[in-house]
């Protein structure tokens, strides 16, 4: 049985169930886990050791077939903060004073209603007479309570205001932020990149010296320390996007951004042997951009992401109807999401008809040409659909005054933050998925992940999708030019006409696709990782 | 004398609250019911089943109870299903599903038994009632007197009621079929047997299921319930046949028992029980009320659950005896016999009052009375709708035979609205002027509680209601709001309708949020909101999310012009003076390709038709200030033969009005996208043609009158002037194309009036 090493090395704080690589992981995984003349072993920080546990456990990946690689014992400053983060998290109950006040409240409120029922159901005066020691206790408890409150407002005033301003300084200030989310403060930002590099010497150095892994493999580019494992390595380089949109990409993210490009340039450039998810990024941006051989770099194309297994009904006397009700349950919750929508609210319980496009905010994305085409046929082609997005719209400013200043809050919705549950729903209930994306590492997943719920697609004409997507009358019915936001409206104008023939196309081509499994993905890269342990041997 | 034989609309589907009431039900002596054959998904109902064979019970004719059969009860039965309900059923029986509540109480005459079981704490069935029908929903079940029951099936559950539920409370207990039968417990299977239905399609069920695996993730388990989606991970059983059930039951080790919601409880402890499996359910749920506090499977803590159960386990068979021989008594509430007396009582209370119900003659009802109201100083187009809407209530009552009272309401304004202005209205049709009046929140509050609206949703600061000085249009049953334009909101203190005309600031009007959602809310609060295009209709459920079931589409109304003698065609030259270009100063009636198209049609393409503008403030259009008005200014000075032949007539009387239109070569609109005008009709009423600008509204109103439009793009000036220039090289042919008075006849009031009627009548 041979072994081959799956190298993470993730920041602390970051939960791979919200991020895609975390998905990626899990199917990889499982389509592994039937082969039974390989194993995998993780290699991770020991920061990451409980949170892969858990997304493994939840998703069902039989963490029996693995074995994990972990340097011992979480940094005691980093079992501190996150102490102090569960701490905090978890404080519901109010404190004791308040406890007290309630008490006194209730007290009051029970002994002023039973004085005021005796009082005045009292009907001759000797009664009158004896309830007046009652009287005088409540004048006295109101007395002492008013008294109390006044008393601990003068206190809290006194001694509250040094604390006040205390608390407005700089250095509390500064301690609020070093315990509650420390890597926004540049000092912890240097201590938490010299605690990342220590636990990957740590981690590294159990890496090297183990000799049971023949080969490993990274899913990202991100860490170029993964070059530093002395065994052959195959490091994933899904696409480098910042360098195909230098401008658009400017202004995001400051200086961690630009840092973090480095070290996907460093990780290029020390890398051993690479995969890519299609020949257009292995071509475009490794060979050309970044000039490594050809020879060094080989294609795995995507599986099918399926999300039909997360709406599905089975077993119902009307399985469709079921699906239906459970997806429009889903999506009322998918409408609290929205983000900066006035109206949102009012579509929940309503039978809106809507446009999706799924993904995040990137310059990369082509939002705004969307939108122009989407303006164009609300306002002028009267379609009447909603559009729905997915990503936050003040990750990209630009996005959100073009909404504001085409007055498209109600009609364009950014839902953020959808569960898995949740983004399949809104699939289903689509009458059409959009992407006009104008650069990918692999073909989109839009194609399976709507087909899968049986929602047709268009999407932008770009290399890695005519990749995959190869039959030319199907390309033209259903891909559009994205630097053309007529050709785009055109195109969803059409599809939104001949839907029902459209997703019947789709369907053929999509059963072809959804052929290629999670297993077959993870074969070609067993492959490739024999392949490259071979020639390191030989 | 023939005892009456008493038949039950059983209209639920749960397959093991079925077997116990329908054995109630027979115990009393009633052996007839009906069943649905069908029910909608709904976490209600995983555990629901259809049972056929319930119909042999029925002594009504065959194809009768295939209508029956054919229904959906869940939502809205036909009214030939209704009719065949109340001819032969006299109890029905409800679960606490919406739409089924609101269409029993509507349509059967029999009791009605709201049977509910209890919800998670802090909620009550009143208020989710009106969240889902509407704050005037209890007042219509209140109106149901002596036939409307809130069937219990737990004698505490009135208490977390108010009002109506409260004192319309019967208690029918909840029980299980079948007795007892501890001895088939074997317990060979050392797991925890947890049941959670749903994981995946309830987050509460998700939320439950993990606290569950949390706590006992050092445990065997099986996990039982039905799972609709498939749930990845292991020990899910899943649906499963009744065999296996019933072994699951007997061979597993014990039940575990999370709830302790105060006011609900599932069945399957009782099943649990009832097999000999022995029980560890946690305090503070009904379980406690059926006898469970001090019994040796109550536990107070999770650690103590975990400590039994691992005790159990681990073949604690003295404490396994304790826990069994105990538990019967959590049964005993249950029990088919024990629940019988009270059964027995509701059941004849039931009856009894529905037999004084039918009998009792009840007081004649005021006549109905209806206000139109109109919310601003409407004129022109806007008011004539107004007027035609009441008109066409007026008559559509009369035509059915209903003693129906139409109130017009209109702003006390007398500039605005001259007594001329109402001379061409019914005299059957009272007019009120009214002004509105702002109300604070306390106010509002005070006033709800005096109307009898319980639990009012007062949330605003303020609100308005319409204020005649008389009684505040109280006398009044049902409002219907021409137009969603109010700025406040309106004091949800009477039923009401609105009228909504279209959404222009999803096209073109701009709209500060906060009054565009007021608007959006007006039409989410109404009982239903018309409208007169399926264009309209459209908006109304994508742009203002309405559900479509509360939109009704009602057919276009148009105004006759009856009072023209229709005098002969006149000469085709002596009609070609002038074009009419009726419009007014709004934003959507596209003024500056308006006026460029008249241009390019005066100087490039050599005009000969004269254009007559007329309309409500058009004789300022030039000297307006409004940012949409002043280019055409700079387009009239710069062009001489456009300044030569446009001549604005400004707003006219409709008698002056209808002379203009009448001599005129045809009718121009050159409006944006909106509902349409009806000013096209009333020229073809006129045998005069029409130009248009192509939106789908415009298409509705051609298609609904047959008034062959001619048709123009109005984004762009050049192609509406080729357009004019066309209609002016063509007209004899365009005139040619007008459609007959007696085709325009087959849209008259009287022949849609119906329609109308019907609409608002279903509100009531």
């Amino acid at each position: 049985m041979k072994k081959y090493g799956i190298y993470l090395a993730y920041p602390p704080g970051v939960r791979l169930h919200s991020e895609g690589l975390g998905r990626l992981l899990v199917e990889f995984l499982k389509g592994a886990e039937k082969r039974t003349d390989i194993r995998f072993v993780i290699a991770c920080p020991s920061w990451m050791r409980d949170d892969l546990m858990s997304l493994f456990k939840e998703s069902g990946v039989n963490v029996n077939h693995l074995d994990f690689l972990s340097p011992k014992g979480v940094p005691v400053i980093l079992r501190m903060n996150l102490a102090f983060q569960a701490y905090v998290r978890n404080k519901k109950s109010p404190p004791r004073k308040y406890k007290l006040f309630n008490v006194i409240h209730k007290l009051d409120d029970i002994l002023s209603n039973y004085t005021v029922n005796k009082v005045v159901s009292s009907n001759n005066y000797l009664m009158f007479i004896l309830l007046i020691p009652l009287l005088v206790l409540l004048a006295l408890f109101k007395g002492f309570k008013k008294i109390g409150s006044k008393l601990t407002s003068l206190i809290r005033g006194i001694v509250g205001m040094p604390f006040r301003t205390v608390c407005r300084s700089k250095i509390v200030a500064w301690f609020t932020v070093l315990l509650k989310n420390p890597k926004d403060e540049s000092i912890v930002l240097q201590w938490y990149k010299k605690m990342e590099v220590s636990e990957v010497r740590r981690l590294q150095y159990k890496i090297n010296g183990s000799n049971a892994v023949v080969a490993w493999y990274c899913p990202t580019a991100f860490w170029p320390h993964f070059n530093k494992i002395t065994v052959p390595s195959l490091m994933c380089v899904p696409d480098v996007v910042l360098a195909d949109f230098p401008i658009g990409f400017s202004p995001v993210g400051g200086q961690r951004c630009l840092d973090a490009f480095r070290e996907v340039e460093q990780g290029i450039e020390g890398g051993q042997y690479f995969v890519t998810y299609s020949r257009d990024v292995k071509w475009r941006t490794l060979v050309d951009r970044f000039h490594v051989r050809p020879g060094k770099v080989s294609v795995v194309h995507h599986g099918a992401n399926k999300l039909d297994e997360l709406i599905f009904v089975k077993g119902s006397p009307d399985n469709n109807v079921a699906t239906d009700a459970i997806c429009k349950g889903l999506f009322k919750g998918a409408l609290l999401k929205a983000v900066d929508s006035p109206y949102a609210h009012f579509f929940v319980g309503s039978d809106i008809k809507f446009i999706f496009y799924a993904s995040q905010f990137r310059p990369n994305k082509n939002i705004i040409t969307l939108l122009k085409a989407y303006e164009y046929l609300l306002r002028k082609q009267y379609i009447g659909y909603k559009l729905i997005l997915t990503g936050h719209p003040s990750v990209l400013p630009e996005i959100k005054c073009v909404i504001a200043e085409h007055r498209l809050e109600n009609d364009v919705l950014c839902l953020h933050g959808l569960s898995e549950k949740e983004l399949a729903a809104c699939y289903y209930l689509a009458d059409l998925a959009v992407n006009p994306s104008l650069s990918e590492g692999g073909c989109p997943f839009t194609f399976t992940e709507a087909l899968s719920v049986d929602t047709p697609v268009v999407m932008a004409r770009i290399p890695v999708t005519e990749e995959i997507i190869t039959d030319s009358e199907i390309q033209h019915e259903m891909l559009f030019d994205p630097y053309d936001w007529r050709n785009m409206a055109d195109r969803i104008e059409w599809a939104l006409d001949n839907r029902d023939a459209l997703l019947a196309k789709q369907k053929i081509l999509y059963d072809k696709l959804s052929l290629r499994t999670w297993r077959n993905v993870v074969d070609e890269h067993i492959n490739i990782l024999d392949r490259i342990s071979r020639i390191n041997n030989e | 004398m023939t005892k009456k034989v008493h038949r039950v609309l059983w209209l639920l589907n749960h397959t093991t609250l079925r077997k116990f009431e329908v054995e109630q039900f027979k115990l009393i002596g009633i052996n007839e019911f009906f069943c649905p054959k069908s029910f909608p998904y709904d976490e209600g109902n995983l555990s629901a089943s259809v049972d056929a064979s319930l119909d042999s019970t029925l002594s009504i004719p065959l194809d009768e109870l295939s209508i029956l059969n054919q229904q959906n009860w869940y939502d809205s039965p036909s009214d030939d299903a209704w009719r065949i309900a109340n001819q032969y059923f006299d109890i029905a029986i409800i679960g606490f599903f919406p739409q089924q509540i609101a269409a029993t109480a509507k349509n059967f005459d029999g009791a009605i038994v709201l049977r509910v079981f209890g919800l998670a704490k802090g909620f009550s069935y009143t208020q989710i009632l009106m969240d889902e029908l509407g704050p005037y929903f209890i007042e219509k079940l209140s109106r149901l007197g002596e036939r409307f029951w809130f069937g219990a099936g737990y004698e505490h559950l009135k208490d977390e009621e108010d009002g109506l539920l409260k004192q319309r409370n019967c208690f029918l207990p909840v029980g299980l079929k079948g007795e007892p039968e501890p001895s088939l417990w074997s317990g060979a299977d050392k797991r925890i047997f947890f049941v959670c239905p749903g994981i995946e399609t309830s987050p509460y069920s998700k939320s439950i299921y993990e606290k569950f695996t949390k706590d006992f993730s050092s445990f065997d388990f099986q996990i039982g319930g039905v799972q609709p989606v498939h749930v990845k991970a292991p020990n899910i059983l899943g649906f499963v046949d009744e065999g296996t059930h019933e072994r699951n039951m007997r061979e597993m080790r014990v039940m575990y028992y999370d709830s302790s919601e105060p006011h609900y409880i599932h069945y399957h402890p009782f099943e649990a029980i009832r097999v000999g499996m022995p029980l560890v359910f946690m305090a503070g749920g009904l379980l406690d009320r059926c006898g469970g506090v001090g019994l040796p499977g109550r536990c107070k803590t999770i650690k103590e659950a975990q400590k039994k159960i691992k005790r159990i386990l681990n073949d604690d068979l003295k404490l396994i005896e304790q826990i069994r021989t105990s538990q019967m008594t959590l049964l005993a509430p249950m029990d088919v016999k024990k629940c019988e007396t009270p059964w027995r009582k509701s059941i004849n209370r039931i009856l009894g009052e529905l037999k004084i119900a039918k009998t009792t003659q009840n007081y004649k009802p005021n006549k109905v009375r209806i206000a139109v109201i109109v919310p601003l100083a409407f004129r022109g187009g806007s008011l004539r709708g107004a007027k035609l809407m009441a008109q066409a209530i007026d008559a559509g009552s009369q035509q059915a035979g209903e003693d129906v009272e139409v109130i017009f309401a209109h702003l006390s304004d007398e500039e605005c609205y001259p007594e001329e202005e109402f001379f061409d209205l019914p005299v059957s049709i009272q007019r009120r002027s009214y002004q509105w009046r702002t109300i604070e929140k306390e106010e509002a509050i005070r006033a709800m509680a005096y109307a009898g609206i319980n639990q009012p949703n007062v949330i605003e600061k303020q609100y308005i209601v319409p204020d005649d000085g008389v009684k505040q249009f109280m006398d009044c049953d049902l409002w219907v709001i021409i137009s969603d334009r109010l700025d406040v909101p309106l004091l949800p203190i009477k039923p009401y309708v609105c009228m909504v005309y279209d959404y222009l600031q999803r096209y073109t009007l701009a709209l500060p949020h906060y009054t565009n959602v007021q608007y959006i809310a007006t039409a989410h609060k109404a009982e239903r909101v018309f409208v007169t295009t399926q264009f309209t209709q459209q908006d109304a459920i994508q742009y203002a999310g309405l559900p479509s079931k509360k939109v009704c589409k009602l057919p276009m109304l148009a105004p006759e012009i009856s009072n023209l003698e229709t005098t002969p065609m006149t000469s085709v030259s002596a009609r070609s003076i002038y074009f009419l270009w009726t419009t007014n100063l709004a934003l959507h009636k596209n003024h500056k390709n308006a006026f460029k198209a008249l241009q390019i049609y005066y100087e490039g393409l050599d005009g000969k038709i004269q254009c007559r503008i007329s309309g409500v403030g058009t004789k300022g259009m030039l000297k307006s200030d409004f940012p949409h008005l002043m280019p055409i200014k700079k387009i009239v000075a710069n062009s001489k033969p456009l300044k030569k032949n446009m001549k604005v007539v400004g707003e006219l009387s409709n008698s002056d009005y209808k002379k203009q239109l009448q001599n005129c070569a045809f009718l121009w609109h050159a409006g944006e996208v909106d509902n349409g005008t009806f000013s096209v009709i009333e020229a073809a009423y006129c045998g005069v043609p029409a130009l248009s600008s192509d939106y789908p509204a415009m298409r509705e109103i051609d298609t609904q009158f047959g008034l062959n439009l001619s048709w123009m793009d109005s984004s762009n000036p050049k192609l509406m002037a080729v357009q004019l220039k066309m209609m002016e090289q063509e007209l004899v042919l365009v005139r040619e194309r007008v459609p007959s008075l007696k085709k325009l006849k087959e849209q008259s009031i009287d022949k849609l009036a119906l329609n109308y009627w019907q609409a608002v009548k279903g509100c009531l």
